[in-house]
Protein backbone atom coordinates (compact mmCIF):
# COMPACT_ATOMS: atom_id res chain seq x y z
CA UNK A 1 0.00 0.00 0.00
CA UNK A 2 1.19 3.51 -0.77
CA UNK A 3 0.63 6.54 1.50
CA UNK A 4 0.50 10.14 0.36
CA UNK A 5 1.41 12.31 3.32
CA UNK A 6 0.42 15.99 3.13
CA UNK A 7 1.80 18.20 5.86
CA UNK A 8 3.16 21.71 6.50
CA UNK A 9 6.30 22.82 8.30
CA UNK A 10 4.44 25.34 10.45
CA UNK A 11 1.66 23.00 11.55
CA UNK A 12 1.83 21.62 15.13
CA UNK A 13 -0.56 18.77 14.35
CA UNK A 14 1.67 17.72 11.41
CA UNK A 15 4.72 17.66 13.69
CA UNK A 16 2.87 15.44 16.15
CA UNK A 17 1.42 13.16 13.45
CA UNK A 18 4.76 12.82 11.62
CA UNK A 19 6.23 11.20 14.70
CA UNK A 20 3.25 8.92 15.25
CA UNK A 21 3.14 7.89 11.60
CA UNK A 22 6.91 7.18 11.49
CA UNK A 23 6.49 4.90 14.51
CA UNK A 24 3.57 3.06 12.93
CA UNK A 25 5.30 2.73 9.59
CA UNK A 26 8.21 0.89 11.18
CA UNK A 27 5.79 -1.99 11.47
CA UNK A 28 3.77 -1.56 8.27
CA UNK A 29 6.49 -0.42 5.84
CA UNK A 30 4.18 1.58 3.60
CA UNK A 31 5.67 3.28 0.62
CA UNK A 32 5.42 6.95 1.60
CA UNK A 33 5.31 9.99 -0.64
CA UNK A 34 5.47 13.27 1.30
CA UNK A 35 4.27 16.61 0.02
CA UNK A 36 4.47 19.98 1.72
CA UNK A 37 1.31 22.04 1.60
CA UNK A 38 3.19 25.26 0.83
CA UNK A 39 6.01 24.04 -1.41
CA UNK A 40 4.40 21.32 -3.52
CA UNK A 41 1.36 23.20 -4.75
CA UNK A 42 0.84 21.23 -7.96
CA UNK A 43 0.83 17.83 -6.27
CA UNK A 44 -1.22 19.00 -3.29
CA UNK A 45 -3.94 20.46 -5.53
CA UNK A 46 -4.49 17.01 -7.08
CA UNK A 47 -5.81 15.57 -3.81
CA UNK A 48 -8.54 18.06 -2.92
CA UNK A 49 -7.55 18.07 0.72
CA UNK A 50 -9.83 20.70 2.28
CA UNK A 51 -8.88 22.98 5.15
CA UNK A 52 -7.40 20.67 7.77
CA UNK A 53 -3.83 19.35 7.94
CA UNK A 54 -2.22 16.83 8.08
CA UNK A 55 -3.79 14.46 5.59
CA UNK A 56 -2.76 10.84 5.04
CA UNK A 57 -4.14 9.24 1.86
CA UNK A 58 -3.84 5.47 1.58
CA UNK A 59 -3.74 4.05 -1.97
CA UNK A 60 -4.19 0.44 -3.01
CA UNK A 61 -3.56 -0.26 -6.71
CA UNK A 62 -3.56 3.52 -7.18
CA UNK A 63 -7.08 3.77 -5.78
CA UNK A 64 -7.79 5.71 -2.58
CA UNK A 65 -8.98 3.35 0.13
CA UNK A 66 -8.57 5.50 3.23
CA UNK A 67 -8.08 9.14 4.14
CA UNK A 68 -7.02 10.15 7.66
CA UNK A 69 -7.33 13.84 8.43
CA UNK A 70 -5.95 15.79 11.39
CA UNK A 71 -4.57 14.58 14.70
CA UNK A 72 -5.25 11.04 15.83
CA UNK A 73 -3.64 9.11 18.60
CA UNK A 74 -1.51 6.10 17.71
CA UNK A 75 -4.07 3.41 18.47
CA UNK A 76 -6.86 5.26 16.70
CA UNK A 77 -4.63 5.59 13.62
CA UNK A 78 -3.75 1.86 13.67
CA UNK A 79 -7.41 0.91 14.05
CA UNK A 80 -8.31 2.96 11.00
CA UNK A 81 -5.55 1.29 8.96
CA UNK A 82 -6.67 -2.15 10.08
CA UNK A 83 -10.13 -1.49 8.74
CA UNK A 84 -8.73 -1.55 5.21
CA UNK B 1 -9.90 89.42 63.01
CA UNK B 2 -12.09 86.40 63.63
CA UNK B 3 -11.97 85.58 59.93
CA UNK B 4 -8.18 85.86 59.83
CA UNK B 5 -7.85 83.53 62.78
CA UNK B 6 -10.17 81.01 61.15
CA UNK B 7 -8.12 81.11 57.93
CA UNK B 8 -4.85 80.67 59.88
CA UNK B 9 -6.38 77.75 61.76
CA UNK B 10 -7.57 76.14 58.55
CA UNK B 11 -4.17 76.66 56.95
CA UNK B 12 -2.50 75.04 59.93
CA UNK B 13 -4.88 72.09 59.63
CA UNK B 14 -4.11 71.69 55.95
CA UNK B 15 -0.38 72.32 56.02
CA UNK B 16 0.70 70.68 59.24
CA UNK B 17 1.36 66.97 58.69
CA UNK B 18 -1.23 64.67 60.15
CA UNK B 19 1.51 63.03 62.25
CA UNK B 20 1.56 66.13 64.44
CA UNK B 21 -1.82 65.07 65.80
CA UNK B 22 -0.93 61.41 66.07
CA UNK B 23 -2.63 59.39 68.78
CA UNK B 24 -0.79 58.11 71.80
CA UNK B 25 -0.40 54.38 71.46
CA UNK B 26 0.91 51.99 74.09
CA UNK B 27 2.98 48.94 73.24
CA UNK B 28 3.37 46.09 75.75
CA UNK B 29 6.34 43.83 75.21
CA UNK B 30 6.74 40.55 77.07
CA UNK B 31 10.25 39.15 76.75
CA UNK B 32 12.79 36.74 78.18
CA UNK B 33 16.09 38.09 79.44
CA UNK B 34 18.22 35.56 77.55
CA UNK B 35 16.03 35.39 74.44
CA UNK B 36 17.97 36.53 71.33
CA UNK B 37 14.82 37.32 69.29
CA UNK B 38 13.55 39.48 72.16
CA UNK B 39 16.84 41.36 72.13
CA UNK B 40 16.41 42.11 68.44
CA UNK B 41 12.82 43.27 68.90
CA UNK B 42 13.77 45.50 71.84
CA UNK B 43 16.58 47.01 69.77
CA UNK B 44 14.15 47.72 66.91
CA UNK B 45 11.47 49.17 69.19
CA UNK B 46 13.94 51.40 71.08
CA UNK B 47 15.17 52.89 67.80
CA UNK B 48 11.64 53.18 66.35
CA UNK B 49 10.27 54.85 69.46
CA UNK B 50 12.98 57.52 69.40
CA UNK B 51 11.40 58.91 66.21
CA UNK B 52 7.80 58.42 67.33
CA UNK B 53 7.04 60.32 70.53
CA UNK B 54 3.40 59.32 70.52
CA UNK B 55 4.35 55.71 71.21
CA UNK B 56 5.05 54.37 74.72
CA UNK B 57 6.66 51.02 75.34
CA UNK B 58 6.03 48.98 78.49
CA UNK B 59 8.46 46.09 78.94
CA UNK B 60 7.82 42.99 81.03
CA UNK B 61 10.51 40.36 81.61
CA UNK B 62 8.63 37.07 82.03
CA UNK B 63 11.26 34.34 82.38
CA UNK B 64 12.48 35.52 85.78
CA UNK B 65 9.62 37.65 87.04
CA UNK B 66 6.44 35.82 88.04
CA UNK B 67 4.37 39.02 88.44
CA UNK B 68 5.15 39.98 84.88
CA UNK B 69 4.29 36.45 83.81
CA UNK B 70 0.86 36.90 85.43
CA UNK B 71 0.37 40.10 83.43
CA UNK B 72 1.27 38.21 80.27
CA UNK B 73 -1.28 35.53 81.17
CA UNK B 74 -3.94 38.20 81.68
CA UNK B 75 -3.12 39.64 78.29
CA UNK B 76 -3.32 36.19 76.67
CA UNK B 77 -6.76 35.70 78.16
CA UNK B 78 -7.91 39.10 76.98
CA UNK B 79 -6.73 38.52 73.44
CA UNK B 80 -7.56 34.78 73.25
CA UNK B 81 -3.95 33.78 72.77
CA UNK B 82 -2.52 30.45 73.89
CA UNK B 83 1.16 30.89 73.22
CA UNK B 84 3.92 31.00 75.82
CA UNK B 85 6.46 32.20 73.29
CA UNK B 86 8.32 35.45 73.56
CA UNK B 87 8.76 38.09 72.36
CA UNK B 88 5.05 38.76 72.71
CA UNK B 89 4.01 42.26 71.80
CA UNK B 90 0.56 43.73 72.37
CA UNK B 91 -0.72 46.76 70.48
CA UNK B 92 -4.41 47.56 70.92
CA UNK B 93 -6.27 44.32 70.28
CA UNK B 94 -3.38 42.77 68.37
CA UNK B 95 -0.71 40.38 69.62
CA UNK B 96 2.50 39.83 67.67
CA UNK B 97 4.31 36.67 68.63
CA UNK B 98 7.97 36.06 67.75
CA UNK B 99 10.33 38.26 65.81
CA UNK B 100 11.52 37.97 62.22
CA UNK B 101 13.65 40.73 60.83
CA UNK B 102 11.87 42.86 58.24
CA UNK B 103 8.65 40.85 58.61
CA UNK B 104 7.75 41.65 62.23
CA UNK B 105 9.06 45.21 61.99
CA UNK B 106 6.74 45.88 59.06
CA UNK B 107 3.82 44.28 60.84
CA UNK B 108 4.36 46.43 63.94
CA UNK B 109 4.52 49.58 61.81
CA UNK B 110 1.38 48.57 59.92
CA UNK B 111 -0.63 47.93 63.10
CA UNK B 112 0.51 51.23 64.61
CA UNK B 113 -0.40 53.12 61.46
CA UNK B 114 -3.76 51.28 61.33
CA UNK B 115 -4.58 52.43 64.87
CA UNK B 116 -3.38 55.95 64.10
CA UNK B 117 -5.97 56.14 61.34
CA UNK B 118 -8.77 54.17 63.01
CA UNK B 119 -10.40 53.87 66.41
CA UNK B 120 -7.76 52.67 68.84
CA UNK B 121 -8.44 50.97 72.12
CA UNK B 122 -5.87 49.82 74.63
CA UNK B 123 -7.46 46.67 76.07
CA UNK B 124 -4.46 45.64 78.15
CA UNK B 125 -3.83 49.22 79.31
CA UNK B 126 -7.42 49.36 80.59
CA UNK B 127 -6.99 46.04 82.42
CA UNK B 128 -3.75 47.25 84.02
CA UNK B 129 -5.19 50.67 84.91
CA UNK B 130 -2.78 52.51 82.61
CA UNK B 131 -5.59 54.07 80.57
CA UNK B 132 -9.24 54.87 81.24
CA UNK B 133 -12.00 52.81 79.76
CA UNK B 134 -11.82 52.38 76.01
CA UNK B 135 -14.24 53.54 73.40
CA UNK B 136 -15.27 51.47 70.42
CA UNK B 137 -12.25 50.17 68.66
CA UNK B 138 -11.60 48.90 65.15
CA UNK B 139 -10.34 45.45 64.35
CA UNK B 140 -7.04 45.40 62.50
CA UNK B 141 -7.52 43.36 59.34
CA UNK B 142 -4.47 41.42 58.45
CA UNK B 143 -4.46 41.12 54.67
CA UNK B 144 -1.00 39.66 54.61
CA UNK B 145 0.62 36.23 54.38
CA UNK B 146 4.02 35.03 55.40
CA UNK B 147 5.86 33.23 52.64
CA UNK B 148 9.08 31.40 53.54
CA UNK B 149 12.21 33.17 52.23
CA UNK B 150 10.12 36.07 50.86
CA UNK B 151 8.53 37.41 54.00
CA UNK B 152 5.25 39.17 54.57
CA UNK B 153 3.25 39.93 51.47
CA UNK B 154 -0.19 41.43 51.01
CA UNK B 155 -3.13 39.43 49.65
CA UNK B 156 -3.16 41.70 46.60
CA UNK B 157 0.58 41.11 46.09
CA UNK B 158 -0.17 37.41 45.72
CA UNK B 159 -3.50 37.43 43.94
CA UNK B 160 -2.58 39.79 41.11
CA UNK B 161 0.54 37.88 39.99
CA UNK B 162 -1.49 34.67 40.31
CA UNK B 163 -4.15 36.11 38.02
CA UNK B 164 -1.35 37.29 35.69
CA UNK B 165 0.04 33.74 35.57
CA UNK B 166 -3.30 32.08 34.85
CA UNK B 167 -4.58 34.55 32.25
CA UNK B 168 -1.12 34.86 30.63
CA UNK B 169 -0.78 31.09 30.40
CA UNK B 170 -4.26 30.63 28.89
CA UNK B 171 -3.58 33.50 26.48
CA UNK B 172 -0.30 31.84 25.47
CA UNK B 173 -2.13 28.73 24.30
CA UNK B 174 -3.80 30.77 21.64
CA UNK B 175 -2.08 29.29 18.57
CA UNK B 176 -2.27 32.38 16.33
CA UNK B 177 1.42 33.24 16.22
CA UNK B 178 2.81 29.81 17.11
CA UNK B 179 3.07 28.70 13.49
CA UNK B 180 5.65 31.44 12.77
CA UNK B 181 7.90 30.19 15.56
CA UNK B 182 7.59 26.59 14.34
CA UNK B 183 8.44 27.55 10.78
CA UNK B 184 11.33 29.73 11.97
CA UNK B 185 12.76 26.85 14.03
CA UNK B 186 12.52 24.53 11.00
CA UNK B 187 14.42 27.07 8.92
CA UNK B 188 17.01 27.54 11.69
CA UNK B 189 17.66 23.78 11.66
CA UNK B 190 19.07 24.23 8.16
CA UNK B 191 21.87 26.43 9.50
CA UNK B 192 25.24 25.10 10.50
CA UNK B 193 26.02 27.95 12.90
CA UNK B 194 24.45 26.92 16.21
CA UNK B 195 25.23 30.26 17.85
CA UNK B 196 23.36 32.08 15.10
CA UNK B 197 20.40 29.73 15.54
CA UNK B 198 20.18 30.63 19.23
CA UNK B 199 20.62 34.35 18.61
CA UNK B 200 17.99 34.55 15.87
CA UNK B 201 15.48 32.43 17.78
CA UNK B 202 15.95 34.36 21.01
CA UNK B 203 15.76 37.67 19.14
CA UNK B 204 12.38 36.60 17.78
CA UNK B 205 11.10 35.60 21.22
CA UNK B 206 12.41 38.72 22.99
CA UNK B 207 11.11 41.02 20.24
CA UNK B 208 7.70 39.34 20.37
CA UNK B 209 7.64 39.80 24.16
CA UNK B 210 8.58 43.48 23.82
CA UNK B 211 5.86 44.09 21.23
CA UNK B 212 3.35 42.43 23.53
CA UNK B 213 4.66 44.57 26.38
CA UNK B 214 4.10 47.67 24.28
CA UNK B 215 0.52 46.61 23.53
CA UNK B 216 -0.19 45.88 27.17
CA UNK B 217 1.30 49.15 28.40
CA UNK B 218 -0.86 51.00 25.87
CA UNK B 219 -3.96 49.12 27.03
CA UNK B 220 -3.04 49.82 30.64
CA UNK B 221 -2.55 53.54 30.07
CA UNK B 222 -5.88 53.70 28.31
CA UNK B 223 -7.48 51.75 31.14
CA UNK B 224 -5.99 54.07 33.79
CA UNK B 225 -7.04 57.13 31.82
CA UNK B 226 -10.63 55.91 31.54
CA UNK B 227 -10.88 54.05 34.86
CA UNK B 228 -13.19 56.69 36.35
CA UNK B 229 -15.55 56.71 33.39
CA UNK B 230 -18.26 54.23 34.34
CA UNK B 231 -19.69 54.03 30.82
CA UNK B 232 -16.36 52.92 29.35
CA UNK B 233 -15.93 50.32 32.07
CA UNK B 234 -19.42 48.97 31.35
CA UNK B 235 -18.71 48.95 27.60
CA UNK B 236 -15.48 46.99 28.14
CA UNK B 237 -17.40 44.64 30.43
CA UNK B 238 -19.95 44.08 27.66
CA UNK B 239 -17.16 43.51 25.18
CA UNK B 240 -15.74 40.87 27.56
CA UNK B 241 -19.16 39.20 27.77
CA UNK B 242 -19.49 39.06 23.97
CA UNK B 243 -15.88 37.92 23.45
CA UNK B 244 -16.21 35.33 26.22
CA UNK B 245 -19.45 33.98 24.73
CA UNK B 246 -17.84 33.72 21.27
CA UNK B 247 -14.94 31.75 22.75
CA UNK B 248 -17.23 29.39 24.63
CA UNK B 249 -19.25 28.92 21.43
CA UNK B 250 -16.03 28.16 19.53
CA UNK B 251 -15.25 25.46 22.10
CA UNK B 252 -18.71 23.93 21.86
CA UNK B 253 -18.45 23.93 18.06
CA UNK B 254 -14.99 22.36 18.05
CA UNK B 255 -16.07 19.75 20.64
CA UNK B 256 -18.05 17.89 18.00
CA UNK B 257 -15.52 18.25 15.21
CA UNK B 258 -14.27 14.89 14.01
CA UNK B 259 -10.95 16.04 12.59
CA UNK B 260 -8.81 18.27 14.77
CA UNK B 261 -5.73 19.67 13.08
CA UNK B 262 -4.21 22.80 11.62
CA UNK B 263 -6.71 24.94 9.87
CA UNK B 264 -5.35 26.32 6.62
CA UNK B 265 -6.33 29.96 6.31
CA UNK B 266 -5.04 32.97 4.41
CA UNK B 267 -2.46 31.37 2.10
CA UNK B 268 -1.17 34.71 0.77
CA UNK B 269 -0.33 36.17 4.18
CA UNK B 270 1.33 32.95 5.34
CA UNK B 271 3.39 32.54 2.19
CA UNK B 272 4.58 36.14 2.43
CA UNK B 273 5.80 35.61 5.99
CA UNK B 274 7.41 32.27 5.08
CA UNK B 275 9.30 33.80 2.16
CA UNK B 276 10.52 36.55 4.47
CA UNK B 277 11.76 34.03 7.05
CA UNK B 278 13.58 32.02 4.38
CA UNK B 279 15.31 35.18 3.21
CA UNK B 280 16.20 36.32 6.75
CA UNK B 281 17.99 33.11 7.76
CA UNK B 282 20.26 33.40 4.74
CA UNK B 283 21.37 36.95 5.62
CA UNK B 284 24.47 37.95 7.59
CA UNK B 285 24.21 38.46 11.35
CA UNK B 286 23.21 42.15 11.47
CA UNK B 287 20.69 41.99 8.69
CA UNK B 288 19.27 38.72 9.95
CA UNK B 289 18.74 40.12 13.46
CA UNK B 290 17.12 43.25 12.05
CA UNK B 291 14.95 41.11 9.80
CA UNK B 292 13.83 38.96 12.73
CA UNK B 293 12.89 42.04 14.77
CA UNK B 294 10.83 43.41 11.87
CA UNK B 295 9.25 39.98 11.45
CA UNK B 296 8.28 39.82 15.16
CA UNK B 297 6.72 43.29 14.96
CA UNK B 298 4.84 42.36 11.80
CA UNK B 299 3.54 39.00 13.01
CA UNK B 300 2.45 40.27 16.42
CA UNK B 301 0.73 43.29 14.87
CA UNK B 302 -1.12 41.06 12.39
CA UNK B 303 -2.12 38.57 15.08
CA UNK B 304 -3.04 41.25 17.63
CA UNK B 305 -6.77 40.88 17.09
CA UNK B 306 -6.45 37.14 17.59
CA UNK B 307 -5.36 37.72 21.19
CA UNK B 308 -7.09 40.91 22.20
CA UNK B 309 -9.61 39.96 24.84
CA UNK B 310 -7.52 38.56 27.67
CA UNK B 311 -4.75 41.21 27.81
CA UNK B 312 -7.42 43.90 27.63
CA UNK B 313 -9.26 42.35 30.57
CA UNK B 314 -6.06 41.93 32.56
CA UNK B 315 -4.99 45.56 32.13
CA UNK B 316 -8.49 46.61 33.22
CA UNK B 317 -8.06 44.59 36.43
CA UNK B 318 -4.64 46.20 36.99
CA UNK B 319 -6.01 49.71 36.51
CA UNK B 320 -8.85 49.04 38.98
CA UNK B 321 -6.27 48.12 41.60
CA UNK B 322 -4.45 51.45 41.37
CA UNK B 323 -0.91 50.13 41.84
CA UNK B 324 2.52 51.72 41.81
CA UNK B 325 4.38 51.80 38.47
CA UNK B 326 6.77 49.10 39.72
CA UNK B 327 3.86 46.80 40.59
CA UNK B 328 2.16 47.42 37.24
CA UNK B 329 5.44 46.53 35.53
CA UNK B 330 5.93 43.43 37.66
CA UNK B 331 2.44 42.07 36.98
CA UNK B 332 2.71 42.71 33.24
CA UNK B 333 6.12 41.01 33.25
CA UNK B 334 4.59 37.92 34.92
CA UNK B 335 1.74 37.92 32.38
CA UNK B 336 4.10 38.08 29.40
CA UNK B 337 6.44 35.47 30.88
CA UNK B 338 3.57 32.99 31.19
CA UNK B 339 2.17 34.05 27.84
CA UNK B 340 5.52 33.19 26.23
CA UNK B 341 6.34 30.13 28.32
CA UNK B 342 5.15 27.54 25.77
CA UNK B 343 7.13 29.28 23.00
CA UNK B 344 10.25 29.42 25.20
CA UNK B 345 9.97 25.72 26.09
CA UNK B 346 9.41 24.65 22.46
CA UNK B 347 12.37 26.76 21.31
CA UNK B 348 14.79 25.52 23.99
CA UNK B 349 13.85 21.85 23.42
CA UNK B 350 14.26 22.30 19.67
CA UNK B 351 17.68 23.95 20.01
CA UNK B 352 18.93 21.38 22.50
CA UNK B 353 17.65 18.26 20.70
CA UNK B 354 17.49 19.55 17.13
CA UNK B 355 14.06 17.97 17.04
CA UNK B 356 10.92 20.01 16.85
CA UNK B 357 8.12 19.39 19.34
CA UNK B 358 4.71 20.96 19.20
CA UNK B 359 1.70 21.38 21.41
CA UNK B 360 -1.29 19.50 20.11
CA UNK B 361 -4.04 21.53 18.49
CA UNK B 362 -6.44 19.48 20.59
CA UNK B 363 -5.63 21.82 23.50
CA UNK B 364 -6.53 24.94 21.54
CA UNK B 365 -10.24 24.28 22.12
CA UNK B 366 -9.67 24.16 25.89
CA UNK B 367 -7.85 27.48 25.68
CA UNK B 368 -11.01 28.86 24.03
CA UNK B 369 -13.16 27.41 26.79
CA UNK B 370 -11.04 28.60 29.75
CA UNK B 371 -10.33 31.99 28.11
CA UNK B 372 -14.03 32.36 27.34
CA UNK B 373 -15.11 31.56 30.89
CA UNK B 374 -12.51 33.96 32.35
CA UNK B 375 -13.62 36.76 30.05
CA UNK B 376 -17.30 36.09 30.70
CA UNK B 377 -16.88 36.34 34.48
CA UNK B 378 -14.58 39.35 34.35
CA UNK B 379 -17.17 41.01 32.10
CA UNK B 380 -19.96 40.36 34.62
CA UNK B 381 -17.82 41.65 37.49
CA UNK B 382 -16.79 44.76 35.54
CA UNK B 383 -20.41 45.66 34.95
CA UNK B 384 -21.99 44.70 38.25
CA UNK B 385 -19.25 44.28 40.89
CA UNK B 386 -16.07 46.13 39.86
CA UNK B 387 -15.02 46.40 43.52
CA UNK B 388 -14.52 42.61 43.55
CA UNK B 389 -11.82 43.05 40.93
CA UNK B 390 -10.00 45.41 43.28
CA UNK B 391 -9.09 42.31 45.30
CA UNK B 392 -9.54 43.97 48.69
CA UNK B 393 -10.12 40.82 50.68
Amino acid sequence: MRVIKLTALWCPSCIIMNKIFDDINKEYNFEVISYDYDFDNDEVSKYNIGKILPVFIFLKDNKEVLRIIGEKDKQEFINLIKEV
Amino acid sequence: MKKTLTIILLLILVLVPSDTFAKNINLYLFYGKECPHCEKEIKFLDTYLKDNDELTLYKYEVWHDSENKDIMNKSKKLLNQETDSVPYLVIGKEAIIGFRENVTENKIKKIISFYQENNYCDVLGEELGIVDSNENCDEYENNTFNIPFIGEVGAKDISLPLIAMIIGFVDGFNPCAMWVLLFLITMLFGMKDKKKMWILGLTFLVSSALIYLLFMVSWLNLAILTSRVVLIRVLIGMFALVFGTINIYKYLKSKNEKDVGCEVTNDTKRKKIMTRIKRIVKEDYDLAILGIIVLAVMVNAIELLCSLGLPLMFTQILSLNNLSTAKYAFNIFIYILFFMIDDIIIFIIAMKTLEIKAISNKYAKYSHLIGGIIMFFIGILMIFKPEWLMLNF
